[in-house]
C-alpha cells in the first residue's frame, strides 16, 4: 500500500465508508501494527485539526450573515417611514430592538458592595432578592423599607431597569446626586436607560460625564460610539 | 434548546452542526461582546475572539474532553474569557487579574490559540481551504478540482495529500495533539 492509497483508505475509514469485513481487518491491523496505529493518531488529529478549523470558518459565516441582518433591518427601517401607520409600527419595532439589544449587550446589574458592611443592614432581604437576580421581589422589599437611601433608589433603580419598568428607573436615578457615593454608577444606569428609550440626547448628557478611569467608562464610550452610528 | 447539543455541534450532518453553531453564537456571542467590551474590547475583538473559541471548543469536544454534564455555551463563555485575558496578558496593556475579570468560575482551560495561527501561517492559505474543503465541507474532488482550477482529478488527489502530510509535519513540530488545547 502506498502512501496515497494508505490515505484514502484512512479516509474511508473515518467516514464510515468500509465495508464491516474491510473495517474489522483494519482494525486488527491497527492492533498489532504500532507503527500504523501511531501513523493513523496523527492522521486522526489533522483531521480533527481541519474539521475545528471548519467549524470556525462557520461561525464567520454565521456572525456575516447575523450582521448583515441586522443591518437589512436597519435599511428596512430608514425605507418605511414614508407612511404614517407604517412609521408608527416601524418606531416600535426599532424601538424594541433597540431595547433588546442595548441591554441584552450592556446591562449587567451592580455588583453588591453593601451586604459585607453589616450583616444587620435593612437592605438585607432585598439585596439577598437582587443577589438572585428576583428583581421583581427585590423591587417590592426596597420599596418596602422606610428609609430611601441612594443605597435603596441604586439597587431598586437597577432592578426596575432589569424589569423594564424604565420610568420607574429613571425616577430613582434622577434622586442620586452628586455627592452621592454612587453617583458615578447611577450616571451609567441613567444613561443606558436613556439610550435604551431611544432619547439618545439624555443618553449623551449622562454618559459622556463619564471620565476615563471612572466607573464603567469603557463601556459608556463604546455606548456613546454606538448612539454616533 | 436542542440544537445545544454537543453532539451537535461534530455531527457529521452538516445542517445540524450549523443550527448548533447558530445556536451558540445566539446564546453565548452576546455575553462574549458584552465582557469583551467591558474589558477593553472592541467588537470587532469579540468576532475574532468567539470565532478561535469556535475553534477550541470543537477540538474539545472531539478529543472528549468536554464533559457530558457541562454546559456547551458557558463552556464556549469561558474560553472566551480566557482567551481574551491572554490576549490582554500578551499586550500587557492591562494588569488585571482572573478575579477582576471575573473567570474564577469558568473551566480551567488554559489555551494557546496562538500555537493555531502559528500553523495556520505555515501552511498556505490554499491548503487550509482545500482540507476544509474536503474534510469538513465533505466535497467531492471533482468540486475542489473545479474551485481550485486543477488540471485533473488526480492532480488536486496529489495536492490534498501533500497539504495534509504538511499539516500533519507541522502539528508535530508545534506540538499540537490531543492534549495541546489544555495544559
Amino acid at each position: 500500500m502506498n502512501p496515497q492509497e494508505r490515505e484514502t483508505y484512512f479516509d474511508s475509514y473515518l467516514s464510515g465508508k468500509l465495508s464491516f469485513e474491510e473495517e474489522q481487518k483494519f482494525t486488527e491491523q491497527l492492533e498489532n501494527d504500532h507503527e500504523l496505529a501511531a501513523y493513523f493518531e496523527e492522521f486522526r488529529q489533522a483531521i480533527d485539526f481541519v474539521s475545528a478549523l471548519g467549524a470556525g470558518s462557520d461561525m464567520k459565516e454565521i456572525i456575516l450573515e447575523e450582521k448583515a441582518k441586522k443591518v437589512s433591518i436597519r435599511k428596512w427601517v430608514g425605507y418605511s417611514v414614508a407612511a404614517t401607520v407604517i412609521a408608527i409600527l416601524t418606531f416600535t419595532f426599532v424601538g424594541q430592538q433597540n431595547e433588546i439589544d442595548l441591554m441584552d449587550e450592556y446591562f449587567q446589574p451592580y455588583r453588591d458592595v453593601i451586604s459585607r458592611r453589616g450583616t444587620q443592614a435593612p437592605t438585607g432581604q432585598a439585596m439577598f432578592s437582587y443577589n438572585r437576580s428576583d428583581y421583581e421581589k427585590a423591587i417590592e422589599q426596597f420599596s418596602n423599607l422606610e428609609q430611601k437611601t441612594d443605597t435603596v433608589r441604586l439597587y431598586r433603580g437597577i432592578s426596575l431597569l432589569a424589569q423594564k419598568q424604565y420610568d420607574s428607573a429613571l425616577e430613582d436615578f434622577r434622586n442620586i446626586g452628586p455627592t452621592s457615593e454612587f453617583y458615578l454608577q447611577k450616571l451609567w444606569y441613567q444613561g443606558l436607560t436613556f439610550a435604551v428609550l431611544t432619547k439618545n440626547d439624555s443618553a449623551r448628557h449622562y454618559l459622556q460625564r463619564i471620565e476615563e478611569r471612572e466607573y464603567n467608562y469603557d463601556q459608556a464610550h463604546a455606548l456613546l460610539r454606538q448612539l454616533e452610528d | 434548546m436542542k440544537e445545544l447539543n454537543y453532539q451537535h455541534l461534530i455531527s457529521t450532518d452538516r445542517a445540524e452542526s450549523k443550527a448548533c453553531l447558530r445556536a451558540l453564537y445566539h446564546e453565548t456571542f452576546p455575553k462574549a461582546k458584552k465582557y469583551i467590551l467591558k474589558n477593553s474590547g472592541s467588537v470587532h475583538d469579540a468576532e475574532d475572539i468567539f470565532q478561535e473559541a469556535i475553534v477550541i471548543l470543537y477540538q474539545r469536544v472531539k478529543t472528549d474532553k468536554f464533559k457530558e454534564s457541562d454546559s456547551l455555551p458557558a463552556y464556549c463563555l469561558g474560553i472566551c474569557k480566557n482567551l481574551w485575558l491572554m490576549k490582554l496578558r500578551k499586550e500587557k496593556t492591562h494588569q488585571l487579574s482572573p478575579q477582576e475579570l471575573d473567570i474564577r468560575n469558568e473551566p480551567e482551560v488554559e489555551l494557546d490559540s496562538s500555537l493555531v495561527k502559528r500553523v495556520l501561517a505555515e501552511l498556505s492559505q490554499e491548503c487550509e481551504s482545500l482540507l476544509i474543503g474536503f474534510y469538513y465541507y465533505k466535497k467531492s474532488f471533482a468540486e475542489l478540482q473545479l474551485q481550485f482550477g486543477v488540471g485533473s482529478i488526480q492532480a488536486i488527489k496529489n495536492k490534498k495529500g501533500r497539504c495534509l502530510k504538511y499539516l500533519m509535519t507541522l502539528l508535530k513540530d508545534y506540538g499540537i495533539g490531543k492534549d495541546s488545547f489544555v495544559k
